[in-house]
């Protein structure tokens, strides 16, 4: 038993290793080293908003604001004194001397996010379903407001430039091997466990004793980490950042890929990020032309949305749930047992004994 | 803390200027199973709600063991002792058999070791462990029914409030139900308020029988006094329980 769920667990952290794989293969071909890179990070923050979205089901709007706390609050920290007096006027002296090591500013930002996420999931998490995902949003706005009008501290609407941290991608794939085993481990946690169940049904959950907004406030906070973590790691890997870059393009995109590949999983938020990236690419160089048996295809400029919205829709009428239907690797290999309806004949006593009626219920999964 | 009972006092509730309880008063004991029966609107289920946390009440006190508990959450009644199971049975529909039990222990506290062994324990008294890796959506009515009220038993609960367990079963599964009923009591010692229109299983188990009536309570004694009661059998029960 115990043997069985250790060896489950290693399973379903395959998904992670092969993701691995594949942007360090990826890496290999010059051409694909920048998207192999952003495929990282944005994987960072699928996985990242995953661990809110997925466990609580509820769908939040507002998680690239944690992406752009954590770009910022990172970029700042680590951005030479000469560069930031140059960009910020007005800037207050201490934010302008401060110059910390890249590696720590990735982990200030995603302590940054979490406590902006902490701040944010008192009112917020009081919330339910749709009314919880509209507040969400009003935060998306709320922080991009502020990060945009900001001016003596953000820089405003003006990119700042020169963050440093290089170019290397084991750095942000580390924090994403990083991320997903926190996500994984907080999913089988009591508190995931918890809001997993309230995810299914709130009402009840309350009954048998579970404070569902307290074990919101709690995912929502590590959620909140991780894609500040994200975030921070975007501003490194593209050496610069603007407020415009976490707003809505971005908070798409990444809904997209985890509602692509199913948002009650972690291998479900790292297949639709792949997926996604990919199919993105293809089609962004299918638009620049490509040349195939002496022929030139050119696609016509936008094809790329078109088509990944025409995506999105087949896998959500084939699989309400995305491509791994909520499963996890581990879910592909185990079949699932039939409930079995039987006809229970009661004796004397309360030792009854029943038949199966061999009447399989169909494996219901609407 | 001597009274060891789960007391609602003098409840009313008001839905919108509509009274739906008015001075409603309710006592189970620990070890007692408690009935509630009344015709349909009469409030029963927003009784069990007002002492479970689901509703609130204008007037009136609920006390667990002596404990004013009236401005406590759900949770934190279901903590304090009181769990209650629903009419709409509210599975968790994704979530295996044992991972539904498990979250009843783990729901209010207790530890995952806990809740494993506490589950295994549960499923063999409800006659569950052949279903233990079904999805509990894909569980028949029956099977869910008992499921709800197994999920309920792993957190612990001294009394445990009980809304229509036998609703939608055959005549077989409605004996089963009377015999786990009680099997529950005797092994768990948990007083019970149980909601049931089956009158013969409620006729059958309860120790007391408390009959409410647009959203008062009517009478309050022993099934042969209920049965006697000719308000009773006038507001409710009609001819066939005296018949039977």
């Amino acid at each position: 038993m115990l043997k069985n769920r250790w060896a489950t667990r290693v399973i379903d952290m395959v998904p992670v290793a092969l993701f691995a794989i594949i942007v360090l293969l990826a890496m290999q071909s010059p051409d694909l080293q920048t998207p192999a890179r952003v495929m990282v990070v944005n994987a960072v923050m699928v996985v990242g908003s995953y661990i809110f979205i997925g466990n609580s089901g509820i769908l939040s709007f507002g998680h690239i604001g944690f992406a752009a706390v954590g770009a910022y609050v990172s970029a700042l920290a680590t951005m030479s004194p000469r560069i930031k007096s140059g960009l910020l006027d007005g800037a207050p002296a201490w934010l302008v001397a401060i110059e910390i090591n890249p590696a720590l500013g990735i982990l200030l930002g995603g302590l940054g996010a979490a406590l902006v996420g902490w701040v944010v999931s008192l009112s917020i998490m009081r919330l339910s379903g749709l009314s919880a995902g509209i507040a969400t949003l009003a935060m998306l706005v709320m922080i991009q407001v502020v990060v945009g009008n900001a001016d003596p501290i953000t820089g405003g609407k003006n990119s700042l430039i020169g963050i440093p941290g290089g170019t290397d991608v084991y750095v942000p794939l580390l924090w994403l091997i990083a991320i997903c085993v926190l996500a994984y481990v907080f999913q089988h946690t009591r508190t995931g466990r918890r809001l997993r169940a309230s995810r299914e049904d709130e009402v009840a959950a309350r009954s048998i004793g579970i404070k569902v907004t307290h074990e919101r406030r709690v995912s929502f906070v590590l959620s909140a980490f991780a894609v500040g973590i994200g975030g921070a790691l975007y501003g490194q890997v593209l050496g610069s950042i603007n407020a415009d870059a976490f707003y809505f393009t971005l908070t798409f995109a990444v809904l997209l890929m985890l509602v692509f590949g199913g948002m009650n999983s972690l291998f479900g938020a790292l297949v639709g990020t792949l997926v996604i990236t990919v199919l993105g690419e293809v089609l962004r160089r299918w638009e620049r032309g490509v040349e195939l048996f002496g022929f030139m295809f050119t696609g016509q400029a936008g094809i790329r949305e078109i088509v990944l919205g025409i995506a999105m829709l087949v896998v959500l009428f084939l699989f309400r749930e995305g491509l791994t239907r909520g499963r996890e690797f581990s879910g592909l290999f185990k079949k699932r047992p039939q409930a079995i309806r039987t006809t229970v004949i009661p004796t004397a006593g309360s030792k009854e004994k029943r038949e199966p009626v061999q009447e399989e219920k169909e494996a219901v999964r609407s | 803390m001597s009274e060891q009972r789960l007391e609602a006092n003098g409840i009313c509730v008001e839905f919108d200027g509509v009274r739906a309880l008015h001075e409603a008063t309710v006592e189970v004991r620990r070890g007692e199973i408690m009935g509630l029966i009344g015709p349909n609107g009469a409030g029963k289920t927003t009784l069990v709600n007002a002492i479970s946390g689901y509703q609130n009440f204008s007037r009136g006190r609920v006390t667990i063991d002596g404990v004013d508990a009236s401005s406590w959450t759900a949770p934190a009644r279901a903590r304090g002792g009181v769990v209650r199971t629903f009419q709409a049975v509210r599975v968790f529909r994704e979530l295996t058999v044992r991972e539904n039990i498990e979250l009843g222990a783990i729901g209010v506290g207790s530890s995952s070791a806990s809740g494993t062994a506490l589950a295994d324990e549960l499923m063999e008294m409800l006659d569950l462990h052949s279903q233990a890796d079904v999805a509990a959506g894909n569980l028949s009515y029956g099977y869910q029914r008992r499921l709800g009220i197994a999920r309920s038993l792993a957190a612990k609960p001294q009394y445990l409030l009980l809304d229509e367990p036998a609703a939608g079963l055959s005549e077989e599964e409605s004996v089963v139900m009377s015999h786990v009923l009680r099997d529950i009591r005797d092994e768990f010692g948990c007083g019970m308020l149980l909601i049931e229109h089956d009158m013969p299983l409620v006729m059958g188990i309860c120790d007391r029988i408390t009959v409410l009536n647009f959203g008062e309570i009517l009478a309050t004694g022993t099934p042969a006094e209920i049965r006697n009661n000719r308000s009773v059998v006038e507001a409710y029960l009609g001819s066939e329980v005296t018949n039977a």
